[in-house]
């Protein structure tokens, strides 16, 4: 029975002794890496995808993914950019770009519920929209890029310092907190658990589907609105790829691609563990392009372990019937 | 076999019915159905002129508190179609529907749920329970606010919920937190009839309520359904079986291509008779 928990926690937690394991080792070839100005850097720099991710993780949970999460990014940061430069109220330039984000998300959710759509249909809308909104994001600046006039404030503080940091981690609590222990967390592991099952319990699919489509595009915008503050300008290619990397932080963390159970704060692990990887390498002198093999591998092995675990879970199950 | 043994070895013209049903529940069962004593009363359910595109033709039928009202007919003969279209997961095209004499309008299954209906589907493991998840988390479903304090999901409340309702319906399982994958088919039927219980249902449609089920598990669902009635809910069967839906039914409605084709009760309810009114 020992060994049996053994694994069990191994298997559970296993994410948590990687992260470890890569700290030390790290450490070890190279101690500038351990300094806490530096792992201040990692939590940092992967924080606009954190943020991103927790919608992800929403949609993913619910049964769908989002994939137009990177076009909203740029096209947020496009829109909040454009406004404080011409003036506007800095909280309502950020408030613009969030808007754009939930009018994206509001046309993914109702698209795709009104097709009764599953996790392929999904794919198919919000990549669609990924195309039409990356167009979008390219039109008021006329695909230029353009550098912010910021001004000291709220906007500005956004992107530096811990401000990142605190809004990442700030919204993954909350959502963690929501998807175990509200209504509404219950309510998306079971539509993505089965949907049919959901509907025919008595549970309003297409609203609830929809605002995991609003959530993720709301976040997305958000994000986007962080890394304009970062880098103080608007690139309306910002988000180009992003998607990718959202969706490697999910996988990473260990939330399972097929729904119905997962948790945000694991996708923050996933997400830092993904920073900690690239920071290491960029250290140790490696090329991007060589980092983004060892991210695919990374990523090819979270997969793995996930389909492994299942494959487990299912002979367990197998071997215990009980008698009526 | 029974319980992994080889419990007997016969010919089969030298054994019969009731002989097999020994040796394969364990003990002898004085009848395969339990009898009915309730008298059903006041109109529950009031379906006028039901259509839906091809698969419903102009329905109306009545539902009284206490009955167990018999749907029968071949495959295809639209009998899910119309669970569906009264529950809200497929709602019709026209007609009305009245629950205690006031006309309701269900246009989604939460609203079937908030109007008192239940349904126990025609296949549990596809659209009755979520098999990798726990026998509570299954049964709360249906009303979560019930299981609340303040914003939270009290673990301490499911717990009560589940334990109480293993109890009352005898669900043979482990435990509460067991997941249904393990469970046999007629304890994982009584998970989905719990499940409608707890949402207090009046008025459950049963689809096919004891497919998959072994004979002894079976014979528990009809006393349960009888319980039901004892207790002023109102049941729509609709089966397959014919000696099921013969022997379980107060009154039996016969359909055939979307179409009610006839009702019956007392005497006329034989299999002739509804072969009669299947085959036009």
């Amino acid at each position: 029975m020992n060994q049996k928990r053994f694994i069990d926690v191994v298997r559970n937690n296993g994410i948590i002794l990687v992260i470890l394991l890569l700290i030390i080792v790290t450490g070890i070839i190279e101690r500038n890496f351990l300094t806490f100005n530096n792992l201040l850097n990692v939590l940092r720099q992967v924080s606009v995808v954190g943020i991103v991710a927790c919608g992800m993780t929403y949609c993913i949970i619910g049964g769908a993914f989002d994939l137009s999460v990177g076009s909203v990014v740029s096209l947020a940061g496009v829109i909040t950019i454009l406004n404080i430069n011409a003036g506007v109220n800095e909280y309502i330039a950020i408030l613009y770009g969030l808007l754009a984000g939930v009018a994206v998300g509001v046309i993914n959710g109702v698209l795709i519920s009104l097709i009764d759509g599953r996790t392929g249909e999904a794919f198919i809308v919000t990549y669609g929209m990924q195309v039409v909104v990356a167009s979008i994001a390219l039109f008021p600046s006329n695909g230029l890029f353009i550098s912010g006039r910021i001004s000291d404030g709220f906007f500005k503080s956004m992107g530096q310092g811990v401000m990142p940091i605190i809004i990442f981690l700030s919204i993954a609590i909350v959502m963690e907190f929501v998807l175990k222990k509200a209504k509404y967390g219950r309510v998306m592991t079971f539509i993505g658990g089965n949907m049919d099952v959901a509907k025919m319990s008595g549970i309003n699919i297409k609203l609830n589907r929809i605002s995991y489509f609003i959530i993720s595009g709301v976040l997305a915008g958000l994000g986007g609105v962080v890394l304009c503050s970062r880098v103080t300008s608007s690139n309306p290619t910002a988000g180009l790829n992003y998607e990718m990397d959202v969706i490697a932080a999910v996988v990473v963390g260990g939330t399972p691609m097929s729904g119905g159970s997962g948790s945000v704060m694991r996708t923050v692990m996933g997400a830092v563990i993904i920073g900690i990887m690239s920071n290491a390498l960029n250290i140790l002198g490696i090329t991007a392009y060589h980092q983004q093999i060892v991210k695919g591998i990374l990523i090819l092995i979270a997969v793995g372990m996930d389909i492994l675990n299942k494959q487990l879970k299912l002979k367990e199950m197998a071997h215990v019937k009980v008698f009526a | 076999m029974r319980d992994g043994k080889l419990v007997g070895e016969h010919l089969v013209k030298e054994t019969s019915r009731p002989e097999i049903i020994e040796l394969m529940v364990g003990r002898a069962m004085d009848a395969e159905y339990p009898p009915r004593s309730v008298k059903p009363g006041e109109l529950v359910l009031s379906v006028k002129n039901l259509n839906r595109g091809t698969q419903l033709k102009d329905i109306s039928f009545d539902l009284h508190k206490g009955e167990i009202l018999g749907i029968a007919g071949l495959v295809g003969a639209g009998r899910t179609e119309l669970a569906e279209a009264i529950f809200g997961a497929d709602p019709p095209d026209s007609g009305t529907i009245e629950i205690y004499g006031k006309p309701v309008s269900i246009r989604s299954t939460r609203e079937g749920k908030l109007n008192s209906l239940g349904m126990v589907t025609e296949d549990r493991k596809e659209t009755g329970l979520v098999l990798d998840t726990t026998l509570t988390k299954n049964i709360t479903i249906t009303k979560l606010d019930a299981v609340k304090k303040g914003v939270v999901i009290s673990k301490g409340l499911e717990n009560k919920v589940a334990s109480e309702y293993v109890e009352k319906l005898n669900i043979r399982t482990p435990s509460i937190h067991q997941t249904l994958f393990n469970l046999s088919g007629g304890n994982q039927q009584k998970v989905v009839l719990a499940k409608w219980l707890f949402s207090n249902a009046e008025i459950m449609i049963f689809d096919e309520p004891t497919r998959g089920i072994d004979i002894g598990a079976k014979y528990e669902i009809y006393c349960l359904m009888n319980t039901l009635t004892e207790q002023g809910k109102s049941i729509i069967m609709i089966s397959s079986e014919l000696p099921e839906v013969l022997s379980m039914s107060d009154r039996l409605l016969v359909m055939h291509k979307g179409q009610i084709k006839g009702e019956l009760t007392g005497q006329d309810m034989t299999g002739d008779k509804v072969m009669e009114l299947v085959i036009e």
